[in-house]
């Protein structure tokens, strides 16, 4: 059973047969073939690194999380919705694609494919979306405070 | 150096490297122990380690006695082959002849589970893979304080840790494993087969077992029952780290006569490699939680082991920025997951729903999408997200939930599961030990009960 939706739309693997992977000489982890992707992820996570430092001035204990687990249901359903219909598009194109085609280093997309580079910010603005909710309620509700 | 010395030598590296990963190994449930003891009440403390303490004799033995066979047996059932044992015909297929000579191995009266200077390495694994069914069963302990009868605990302990977990290991984490060999299942540091497969059952266990008295209000709003030593509960988190980065070490597969190291799939994989991903793992997990549950130190401890095992299952071939952000993610969302958990009704007093259910199915699935299209062995498919879904159900599923909440019912219909509100209310250490964890200590029980009855009987007994 091979079913690997996400293949065409961003691919980790730098390699594309058994043998190239199992006698591998040198780096053999995921987007060794795509240092701009390399760079990218870096950047983010030096990013989310200096938030920590500047956000461990601000955090203190107070009563933590989920203020509404609907607001957490919505984002998971919104989160899963958008996978399945992206496995459900990626089936369809894979289905119409010759397997054949696709060779180390050249990816077949469609037109219309958005960029695979965009993929992961996708992901991060899942996770930014419920901090930044979370974050409004919290300021809403100490908002609230100060007026009493 | 003679040749003879020479292969002595590389046999001696590979014993001593996996006899001492296990050894570090144990220091999970030096931490599990500290851990736990430290999360239950004072009245608890006792009988919740004595409790963590039994899973090395329940489990040990149950792994000695039929465990190590379960992993060996169970590859091939029930989609390439029968369960393997005494009465299979090793002639009968090719895949069945490769993995007899491991089958006979793991029989209780094997001879190379004994001193046997021709087989080094068995007894070795069996002793690493003993420590693994250990922790898994472990992960269940901790949810299950303060409420759980201990002979329902060992018994629950024996079908996790001695079995479900390891038909989980034979299918998706062994050579021969259908869900590897057939389909491509990839999960290098167990984030599904173990940790999602300890976390479900105790999920299934936890709902016939019922919350702890007063941990709900009478409209079902849950009410914090705090640990009474969070330092020791943090110093145990510590501890479990340390195990971990020998447990990931020792998914490291290095034989005698090998020329590299290979995961348990036969793929590439290094030492410093794991190093460098545990410890990122741990930082990131750090981080998501910290910020995620507002620096509450319970969930920003528990964030690092939540980081480690978000990322295990790719962490063979994990860049180091996508450990970062796998682990963060995983730590991040964990602490709501566990408050998630408690509005459902479900009292688990240490998180493991969280920590170890969430991040290890989180774990499992993103390595089909963060290392999906990674070819694996010859005629073994890709690392594909279906077969990561599938497998994940399968352990946390029909390994995990199904099998912990049949067994929890059974014991519930027969009132064996859960010790009387009485018991539950004096705290266990004296309905189960009949000794206290603090006797010196001026505990409630003391300065409300005994000190009065002291002081109304003229007895210096209490009152010194």
């Amino acid at each position: 059973m091979q079913f690997s939706p996400l293949l065409a739309i961003f691919n980790p693997s730098p390699f594309q047969t058994h043998s190239e992977f199992l006698e591998v000489e040198g780096p053999f982890y995921t987007f060794a073939h795509q240092p701009g992707m390399i760079a990218f992820l870096l950047i983010l996570c030096a990013l989310g690194s200096i938030y920590f430092v500047y956000a461990s001035f601000f955090i203190k204990g107070e009563q933590a999380g989920l203020k509404s687990p609907l607001a957490l249901s919505l984002l998971l359903a919104l989160g899963l919705g958008a996978v399945a219909e992206r496995v459900y598009q990626q089936t369809l194109r894979q289905s119409d694609r010759p397997t054949s085609a696709v060779t180390r280093g050249v990816q077949m997309r469609s037109p219309q494919a958005p960029s695979p580079r965009l993929k992961p910010l996708a992901l991060l603005g899942l996770v930014g979306g419920s901090a930044a909710a979370s974050r409004r309620r919290r300021s809403s509700a100490s908002r609230q405070r100060r007026i009493r | 150096m003679s040749p003879e010395a020479q292969e002595f030598l590389h046999t001696f590296v590979s014993e001593s490297f996996y006899y001492w990963a296990s050894v570090f190994m144990l220091l999970i449930h030096a931490g599990f122990l500290a851990y736990e003891g430290g999360a239950s009440r004072v009245k608890n403390v006792l009988a919740t380690m004595v409790k963590n303490l039994i899973t090395l004799a329940s489990v040990g033995l149950a792994f000695f006695f039929f465990g190590w066979w379960v992993y060996n047996a169970f590859p091939l059932f029930p989609m390439a082959g029968p369960i393997l044992g005494p009465w299979t015909n090793p002639e009968a297929s090719e895949a069945i002849k490769a993995a007899m000579p491991y089958v006979e191995g793991s029989y209780p009266w094997s001879s190379a589970l004994g001193p046997n200077n021709a087989d080094h390495m068995t007894g070795v694994f069996f002793f690493a893979f003993a420590l693994f069914a250990m922790t898994t069963a472990s992960i269940m302990s901790g949810a299950l304080i303060e409420r759980v009868k201990i002979g329902a605990y060992v018994f629950l302990s024996i079908i996790l840790g001695g079995f479900t977990w390891l038909v989980a290991a034979a299918w998706g984490w062994n050579y021969f494993g259908w869900l590897f060999a057939k389909m491509g299942y990839h999960d290098f540091g167990c984030s599904g087969i173990l940790h999602a497969t300890a976390a479900f059952f105790t999920l299934g266990v936890l709902l016939n077992l019922g919350p702890r008295v007063g941990k709900y209000d009478p409209q079902g709003k849950p009410r914090q029952i705090m640990p009474h030593n969070l330092p020791l509960t943090m110093v145990g988190l510590l501890l479990i780290f340390i195990g971990f980065y020998a447990f990931l070490a020792a998914c490291v597969i290095f034989l005698p006569g090998y020329e590299g190291e290979t995961t348990i799939y036969g793929t590439p994989v290094t030492l410093a490699s794991i190093g460098v991903s545990t410890t990122l793992a741990l930082a990131a997990g750090l981080v998501g939680a910290y910020i995620s549950a507002k620096a509450d130190p319970f969930y920003t401890i528990s964030g690092g082991l939540a980081g480690i095992i978000s990322a295990a299952g790719g962490m063979d071939i994990y860049h180091p920025a996508v450990v970062m952000l796998i682990a963060f993610v995983g730590a991040f969302l964990m602490p709501k997951v566990a408050m998630f958990v408690e509005r459902m009704g479900v009292d688990d007093a240490v998180g493991a729903i969280a920590v170890h259910g969430w991040c290890g199915v989180f774990g499992a699935v993103v390595v089909g999408v963060a290392a999906g299209g990674f070819p694996q062995g010859e005629g073994i498919p890709a690392i594909n997200l279906g077969t990561q879904i599938l497998g994940v159900v399968l352990f946390a599923g029909l390994l995990g939930f199904l099998p912990g909440y049949g067994c929890s019912w059974v014991m519930k219909r027969f009132d064996l599961l859960r010790v009387s509100p009485e018991e539950e209310v004096a705290g266990l250490d004296l309905a189960d030990l009949g000794v206290p964890g603090y006797p010196e200590y001026a505990t409630y029980e003391y300065v409300n009960e005994q000190l009065p009855v002291a002081q109304s009987s003229g007895s210096t007994k209490y009152a010194e």
